[in-house]
């Protein structure tokens, strides 16, 4: 790679359009299939990923490459702008169902059948080391990470006392990283 | 509340689940606290590392070219500069502000608690979020279905309205929708409104800084060019102020 993550948002900065088509080039696909998976709906990850970019491009200097990488940056922004979407969309009405169950990947395949599957290495391993963990930590990572579930919400759905939420989050997420190392060294967990 | 209360509030902040006040306290919290910011830091970073593992989808046919049309599109705004409506110098867009103005009013108003801590944002947000001083256009007619809703706000360096538009299609060649401030039935030239291809579309108009008017009405025409001084084509919406 010749050019740095930083050296580039540097040049969006600065307002350089092909910089900034380089990065919605390299991250559009990531993006859209985050936001098609928190969301289930083509027209608002659209929207969503319109909403990242138009803030990259506008909202000068919100990256900060000290804080970590360019791309968990665009995630968080994804993330967010996804939420809010949601609640705008007042489909954020929760009930449980079925998906909670299920792992984050199997979910959103099994939620669209435009989805179209590119396996990875990097996939393998994530998924092998959510496999390894309980059903109820998979619900847990579910429902605090792609469902955006609130405090209270993730309390009642998994009935537990609120204050112990965070707790179990801490473990769940404990847990997985340990089995993404595991998995990463080679290792079968 | 003390401080394990506050950090209690880490799992809503992340979810953006916080009420707008309890989301300021909680940035306050945040700021102290190192315990918060690491955890919030892992918890980004864990959750980058996990979008690894989400199925890939192909995004819409055209999709590039409609979002970074519409992202290098917000500039042209500015282009309005070069119009003088009144013999009063104009101030040119400081592009910060128009920058978050946009991005504030393309995601609509629910968006603004993301981009606080700017005070410029603070405050438009809040013009836009109070629901006397936000206004909602009405059409001309009973056929028209657009949606349009505006704001001004107002601060030391004068006035900027801020309107949002949905639904404004049906333009013919050529034609253009102007929006206009009416002050005891003289109006004043507010901006061009170029709505996307789904008809979406968003005004940020700074006034000269030395008008500090009490405007009676906002309209939109469809103006047969966008450099009109004074209107000349039909009203499709409306409000009084
Ligand atoms: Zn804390």
């Amino acid at each position: 790679m010749t050019q740095t993550e930083a050296e580039l948002y540097e040049q969006i900065q600065s307002g350089d359009r092909n910089a900034l088509e380089s990065l919605y080039m390299k991250y559009e696909k990531l993006l859209f299939s985050y936001a098609f998976k928190m969301t289930s709906n083509r027209e608002m990850s659209e929207e969503i990923v319109q909403d990242v970019f138009m803030k990259v491009w506008h909202k000068k200097g919100g990256y900060d490459p000290s804080k970590g990488k360019l791309s968990t940056w665009l995630i968080t922004m994804t993330r967010n702008a996804t939420i809010d979407v949601l609640r705008r969309q007042k489909i954020q009405t929760y009930e449980y169902d079925e998906r909670d169950d299920v792992d984050p990947a199997q979910n959103a395949q099994s939620s669209s059948v435009e989805a179209a599957v590119e396996a990875g290495e990097d996939k393998a391993m994530i998924q092998s080391a959510m496999d390894g963990l309980s059903r109820e930590q998979q619900r847990i990572i579910n429902l605090f990470y792609f469902r955006a579930c609130s405090h209270s919400q993730i309390a009642k759905s998994l009935d537990l006392p609120l204050g112990t939420v965070k707790s179990r989050i801490r473990l769940a997420l404990t847990h997985l990283k340990k089995n993404i190392e595991t998995v990463k060294k080679g290792g079968d967990n | 509340m003390n401080h394990k209360e506050a950090c209690d509030l880490l799992i809503d902040y992340y979810n953006d689940q916080l009420e707008p006040e309890e989301k300021e306290a909680f940035r306050q919290h945040l700021k102290t606290c190192d315990s918060c910011q690491e955890e919030l830091a892992e918890w980004e970073a864990l959750n980058a590392e996990l979008i690894e593992a989400i199925p890939l989808v192909d995004p819409p046919e055209g999709m590039k070219n409609r979002v970074l049309g519409n992202v290098f599109s917000e500039e042209t705004p500015q282009s309005d500069q070069k119009v003088q409506p009144m013999k009063k110098k104009q101030r040119s867009f400081r592009v910060p502000f128009m920058a978050v103005a946009a991005a504030l009013l393309l995601s609509v108003i629910g968006n603004v608690y993301m981009l606080a801590g700017r005070e410029e944002t603070r405050d438009l947000a809040q013009v836009l979020l109070e629901e006397e001083s936000a206004i909602s256009l009405s059409p001309a007619s009973e056929t028209l279905d657009m949606d349009a809703k505006v704001a001004m706000h107002e601060s030391e360096e004068g006035q900027t309205l801020v309107l949002e538009a949905t639904n404004f299609t049906n333009l013919n060649e050529d034609e253009v929708y102007q929006v206009w401030l009416l002050r005891e039935g003289e109006p004043y030239r507010a901006g061009t409104l170029v709505p996307n291809e789904e008809g979406q579309g968003y005004v940020v108009f700074n006034l000269d800084e030395e008008t500090e008017i009490d405007w009676d009405m906002v309209a939109i025409t469809v103006e047969p060019s966008p450099h009109n001084q004074l209107p000349e084509g039909d009203i499709v919406m409306s409000a009084e102020f």
